[in-house]
């Protein structure tokens, strides 16, 4: 089709009903073009193109068309702008100050409809700003299939609205307020936060689950306000699910840790960076020798890059530690973009090679060998162990350890039988790459740098790398990536440059094995 | 490596452009009549040679360096692109010099053996920039102090970053001996024996004196009481103006306009409201322009009052001071009663002003006016003919008008040394061509000349309100288009489309298209000049404003050479140095 | 177009006219003691020609343009006016607004929570008032706004709330304007 085709060449047609990912409406009538030979102007959005075609899209006719579609969607159209969340990404607005006319005409008084109508649990409803371009409609009858949004009435008399006993609560509902191009649909954990001219937006990779959408981060004065998906064809289109689209807020916590803690005399107590890693050090290297690294048990966290699994993998490896093991937790899955593993990176973690070696083990039995002595050392990251683990099993290991090291976003229950415990970062301060369930490697940027220059999970894996063997070791993720590819078989020549902003697929069946 | 020769025929034609194209064929690399500025982009290695023929050559006649400035297009090589503004005050027109540099090293001849006025010019592209102009005598930083790192008007030098100058001499608080903390940059202190047989001496007088009013540090060498040497430094008021317009909107530098010169800031928004006009292509209504005119001319009258009365008390004449500084006050009641405030005016706007008149305006102002016009007179009686004054004033602070305009020095100083320079005049702009008044020149050029001739503009401003005040037309103060001026407010609340442009405009800004313009405007002490440089967004690339206070001080050092310390003071007041316009 | 060019007037030089230099003394001793005297009945018969207003027994009456701090308007009902739209914090030059919208109940559903303007950096400029679409923020006539620390130049919604009976000065000066 026409319109498809101008966009993808750089030539703007303002258009509302239309929408890539969605079948053809044809209701809006924004995108009228002059086509060289056709009497009248034609939609753009339902005109195959042929050749010799000539199309025009900025002569008086086509303004004129713009301007009555725009005066006639402007003439109901409550005066909400100063109220509306819409108002700065707009398209009405957009449109109507570049295409529409310069004076309001009409008299009327508008039309009443219902405002901040709660039409499911993660959104509102505003009719009277509706311009039934009927986006939202389509995206719950073609993408989720869950029909729950409507057009009542016929005519001037037409309303956007949902069944009384059928709320929109299908798991990717904010989705329509992504696709409403006026400030209709609003997702109430946005409502009234904070105007969107504020917001800085960096693009980076949906952490909640290993479907990895693409997202970006819409980010200001140092916290998260707001996920929103960026498209993907390969992963997720132009969607993501409103779990993953609202699970920031561990981000700017107040909770979070900040300091490494150290235990003494029986208390848990901040220190100072040098003395973690100088502990930490020490411990590590004592039983490594003690046992040849069979001592210790190393359990990776699925939410790391991969430059930071890779580094860690170093690491054990220095220590000849065999019983490695990543902890996932998992959940239900849908057809669609949700998936069971629910963290981002567990496969980049297997395979870069934190998988039990050939004389260690992995979970469950690290835990057992932990509870009968024969490990006396576990370096835990991430939160997924205490959330999969069985609870006694785990209390029996954390009586018989000699040495625990926990390494997490928060002071989890977990932290507060360790001996050491590390701040971890949250993904939106980092950069790196995550590998999603299909193989598909894809970048994270990082949208502020983390507070009092905390280091990331990469960096302490550097440092203790620096305190336990020769050599010169620094995290630059870019060079890492380098590094990686050349030690991982299935990740031969992979860069930055690369990955790019849409990630680069593994080859298939790559199931990435290192010696 | 060179670049292709220009086809002249695409290129637009201009006699300027046309004798440069003629005498220096292939290194003019392009030409541009943007918006009617004459622009050229010539090779940086022909400057000095297109410099001197543009300055000599008698169809071109390019006396006056106007500004030295420079673009920094981060990511385009070669990155830099330094800028020269030229002005003829022959033929009265204009000239814009451009020439690229790279930025592994950016360096260029120096065009101050052409025009000595450059030297401050470069200095400050030099501190501001880091282009380095080869063959300049004295070229060292002007507004920050040695010690900065970095150069911050580049693009990569983030707004936020934070150098603050702590403890004596260094920021590491190392001691640098017993020279004084700040004189690292200074040429070692006098030596020897004066004529009297004393010891030559070195005094600072500023940044803090009371009888220079600004801040400005003067560091003279004395023998007895002659000035042997003196190095006048600036930049103590510097606040990173263009910096701070580069990174909001246009709308939000108006402003800051206000304080460069704070003294008339009105004519410091007009200046820069037309160079955005400029920019966007369009004219305002005739009942803005008069209005921008009126309020105009009240504010030169009170940097005109301002700067007879300073002088006035700085050589101890504390009665005419006040009788000046009331007529002042009678004019800011008039600036109050038409913007709101009477420093920060903050009138005028891109596409038209802010308000119009109040009722009853015209009465109000000339009662005012008239009052203020008979405490001038008084203040006159007082002044102009007393001998102590005249003593002071007399003979001192001149120098040839060649040299003034080889400085680049414009306004009441430079009309004072006898040349008939008044942009209302010459380059008429906004409705100064339908109105009558007079533009006075001095005969000798000294201290006596200045105060003279900007008693004269005083009652010419005067003349010029009365007139604006009976010509005022009907109409809109505003340009009818909702993509530049923000909408009426009946409208905002009630209509949709209003509504929506009114969100638009705020948030966005007008966008110009992308360009670069330059426009000067008489301001109370001479051009006040802004080229701005638009990208296509909201928000200026770039946006210079031209000081006149900044070239009309450079040639203080020589105007006070030889003299005694007591003839600074006149000479200082009378340039009228305004420190928000001198520093940005 | 008439402008012409004048050459000043210069007094004769002092060596040449010594009897008009002395007599120039005499004058401006004439006009100073003229304002002198002036001024010194005017105090005596309690009718002062000065201009100084004696502050803060007298005050000066400010015109209707006049821009001092920055207030919220206050309705009827108590409430501000304000819907928390944030033009007037994107428009500000100097960052001093800071706003942080809430949801009410009410039929306007949108209110600031946070409405705080840092005093020591706003400049009086008025462009809030201008970028407000509601009528919600005006320019008052305040401008005593001394405070005692640093931390009390920022000022709150409670702080900044002023009744629209007291600011009919302002809105009858703003409506002028409104049919640009």
């Amino acid at each position: 089709m026409l319109l498809p085709v101008a966009i993808d060449n750089g030539i703007h047609i303002p258009h509302y009903c239309w929408h890539p990912k969605l079948s053809i409406d044809g209701s809006c009538r924004m995108c009228q073009v002059e086509i060289e030979g056709n009497p009248k102007l034609a939609i753009a959005c339902n005109t195959p193109i042929r050749d010799g075609m000539v199309v025009r899209t900025t002569t008086p006719a086509v303004q004129k068309a713009r301007r009555g579609v725009l005066e006639l969607l402007l003439v109901n159209h409550p005066l909400d702008c100063p109220i509306c969340d819409k108002a700065g990404e707009c398209l009405l607005q957009d449109y109507s100050f570049n295409f529409g006319s310069r004076q309001g005409r009409s008299r009327e008084p508008r039309r009443k409809l219902q405002k901040r109508k709660d039409i499911g649990p993660r959104m509102i409803l505003d009719q009277e700003r509706c311009i039934l371009c009927r986006r939202c409609v389509r995206f719950c009858r073609e993408i989720t299939g869950t029909f729950e949004l409507a057009v009542f009435n016929m005519g001037d008399r037409s309303v956007l609205d949902i069944l009384e006993d059928k709320p929109l609560a299908n798991d990717y509902s904010i989705c329509t307020a992504d696709i409403c191009p006026v400030g209709a649909l609003e997702s109430k954990e946005f409502h009234h936060r904070l105007r969107v001219w504020f917001l800085k937006k960096t693009p980076s990779v949906c952490p909640s689950c290993s479907n990895g959408c693409n997202i970006t981060v819409d980010h200001y004065r140092e916290r998260v306000w707001r996920l929103m998906p960026r498209r993907n064809d390969a992963v997720n289109q132009c969607w993501m699910c409103d779990h993953g689209r609202l699970n920031f807020a561990h981000v700017n916590s107040p909770d979070r840790l900040r300091r490494p803690l150290v235990r003494r005399n029986g208390r848990l107590e901040t220190c100072e960076w040098d003395e973690a890693f100088a502990t930490a050090a020490t411990h590590l290297r004592r039983v490594a020798h003690a046992t040849q690294g069979c001592g210790i048990g190393a359990v990776a966290s699925p939410h790391l890059t991969n430059e930071e699994h890779f580094r860690f993998w170093q690491l054990l490896k220095v220590l000849s530690v065999p019983n490695v093991d990543v902890a996932v937790r998992t959940g239900s899955d849908d057809r669609f973009l949700i998936k069971a593993e629910k963290a981002a990176n567990a496969r980049g973690a297997r395979d870069i090679g934190l998988r039990p070696g050939s004389e260690g083990v992995g979970l469950p039995a690290m835990l057992d060998a932990a509870a009968s002595g024969s490990i006396s050392v576990l370096y835990v990251c991430g939160p997924d162990l205490w959330e999969t683990a069985d609870r006694d099993l785990l209390g029996k290991a954390m009586e018989r350890l000699e040495y625990l090291i926990v390494q997490d976003v928060f002071r989890s229950p977990l932290a507060e039988r360790a001996h050491l415990v590390l701040p971890s970062l949250t993904w939106a301060e980092k950069i790196g790459t995550f590998t999603n369930h299909a193989g598909r490697v894809q970048q994270l940027q990082r949208a502020f740098a983390p507070l009092n220059g905390q280091p990331s999970d990469g960096e302490i894996f550097t440092r203790l790398l620096m305190q336990l063997s020769e050599g010169r070791w620094t995290f630059e993720p870019e060079s890492i990536l380098e590094e990686i590819a050349a030690t991982v078989p299935a990740y031969a020549g992979l860069s930055y440059a690369g990955v790019g902003t849409q990630g680069v697929a593994l080859a298939e069946g790559s199931a990435g094995a290192t010696s | 490596m060179p670049e292709p020769a220009l086809d002249t025929a695409a290129a637009p034609s201009h006699p300027i452009l046309d004798r440069l194209q003629a005498q220096f064929a292939n290194d003019v690399r392009e030409t541009s009549l943007y918006r009617g500025d004459v622009s050229a982009n010539i090779a940086p290695e022909r400057l000095l040679d297109v410099a001197r023929f543009v300055r000599d050559d008698p169809a071109l006649r390019f006396d006056m360096p106007i500004d030295v400035t420079a673009v920094d297009y981060l990511g385009r090589e070669p990155r830099f692109e330094v800028v020269y503004h030229l002005y003829s005050t022959e033929h009265h027109h204009r000239l814009r010099l451009k020439a690229r540099v790279p930025e592994d090293n950016p360096s260029i001849a120096s065009v101050t053996p052409v025009w000595v006025g450059a030297n401050w010019l470069e200095r400050e592209t030099y501190d501001m920039y880091g282009i380095r102009f080869t063959g300049h005598p004295d070229l060292r930083r002007i507004y920050l102090y040695d010690e900065f790192e970095g150069h911050p008007l580049r693009k990569d030098y983030p707004k936020e970053k934070r150098q603050p100058l702590i403890g004596p001499g260094s920021r590491r608080g190392e001691s640098v001996g017993d020279e004084h903390p700040y004189s690292t940059d200074l040429p070692p202190p006098p030596r020897g024996k004066g004529m009297l047989g004393a010891d030559l001496m070195r005094v600072q007088v500023g940044p803090s004196h009371p009888a220079t009013h600004g801040t400005v540090r003067m560091v003279v060498d004395l023998d007895g009481e002659t000035i042997v040497n003196a190095d006048v430094q600036v930049g103590f008021l510097h606040r990173g103006f263009e910096k701070e317009c580069e990174s909001g909107f246009y709308y939000q530098a108006i402003p800051y306009t206000d304080r460069l010169n704070y003294s008339s800031a009105i004519l410091c928004n007009v200046g820069y409201c037309m160079a955005v006009e400029k920019l966007l292509g369009i004219e305002t209504p005739p009942r803005c322009q008069f209005l921008r005119v009126i309020a105009g001319e009240l504010a030169r009258m009170a940097d005109h009052f301002l700067g007879i009365g300073a002088t006035a008390l700085e050589l101890n004449a504390f009665t005419p001071f006040l009788y000046l500084l009331e007529s002042r006050e009678l004019v800011w009641d008039l600036v109050d009663a038409i913007c709101g405030a009477r420093v920060t005016s903050n009138y005028v706007r891109i596409g038209g002003v802010s308000a119009d008149l109040p009722d009853g305006f015209a009465e109000l102002a000339r009662a005012k006016i008239a009052k203020a016009l008979k405490l001038l007179d008084d203040a006159e009686k007082v002044l102009t003919e007393n001998p102590i004054f005249r003593a002071r004033m007399e003979g001192v602070g001149a120098i040839p008008p060649e040299e003034l305009i080889a400085f680049g020095v414009c306004g009441p100083v430079l009309r004072a040394a006898g040349v008939d320079l008044d942009l209302r005049r010459a380059q008429p702009y906004l409705v100064y061509d339908q109105l009558d008044f007079d533009v006075p020149l001095g005969t000798r050029g000294d201290n006596m000349d200045r105060y003279l001739v900007r008693l004269v503009e005083l009652r010419q401003s005067a003349r010029i309100i009365e007139q604006c005040l009976g010509m005022l037309p009907a109409g809109p103060i505003d340009v009818d288009d909702p993509a530049i001026r923000w909408p009426g407010k009946s409208k905002v609340f009630g209509r949709m489309e209003e509504l929506i442009d009114q969100f638009k405009l705020v948030t966005e800004g007008c966008k110009p298209p992308p360009g670069e313009v330059y426009v000067g405007t008489e301001s109370a002490n001479g051009e006040i000049g802004f080229f701005l440089v638009s990208d296509g967004t909201g928000k200026p690339y770039k946006c210079r404003a031209r000081t006149p206070s900044f070239s009309n001080t450079q040639p203080l050092a020589r105007m006070i050479q030889g003299r005694l310390i007591a003839d600074l003071v006149p000479t200082f007041d009378m340039i009228n140095l305004i420190g928000g316009e001198c520093d940005r | 177009m008439a402008t012409r060019v004048v050459s000043v007037w210069r007094p004769r030089p002092m060596q040449q006219s010594w009897g008009r230099t002395a007599w120039a003394v005499v004058t401006g001793m004439w006009v100073t003691n003229r304002h002198f005297v002036r001024n010194l009945l005017g105090f005596i018969i309690r009718k002062p020609t000065t201009f100084t207003v004696q502050f803060p027994e007298q005050r000066l009456e400010f015109p209707n343009a006049f821009r001092g701090m920055p207030v919220l308007v206050q309705m009827d009902n108590g409430k501000e006016r304000c819907v928390a739209c944030g033009l007037c914090e994107w428009a500000c030059p100097t960052d001093c607004i800071t706003i942080f919208p809430a949801e009410t109940a009410d039929e306007i559903e949108r209110y600031p929570e946070v409405f705080d303007i840092n005093l020591s950096r706003c400049m009086f400029c008025g462009l809030c008032e201008e970028a407000c679409p509601e009528e919600a923020i005006v320019m008052s006539q305040n401008v005593e706004v001394a405070v005692y620390s640093r931390r009390g130049t920022i000022w709150h919604k409670e702080d900044l709330l002023v009744p629209v009976s007291q600011l009919g000065k302002r809105l009858q000066h703003l409506h002028r304007g409104y049919d640009r």
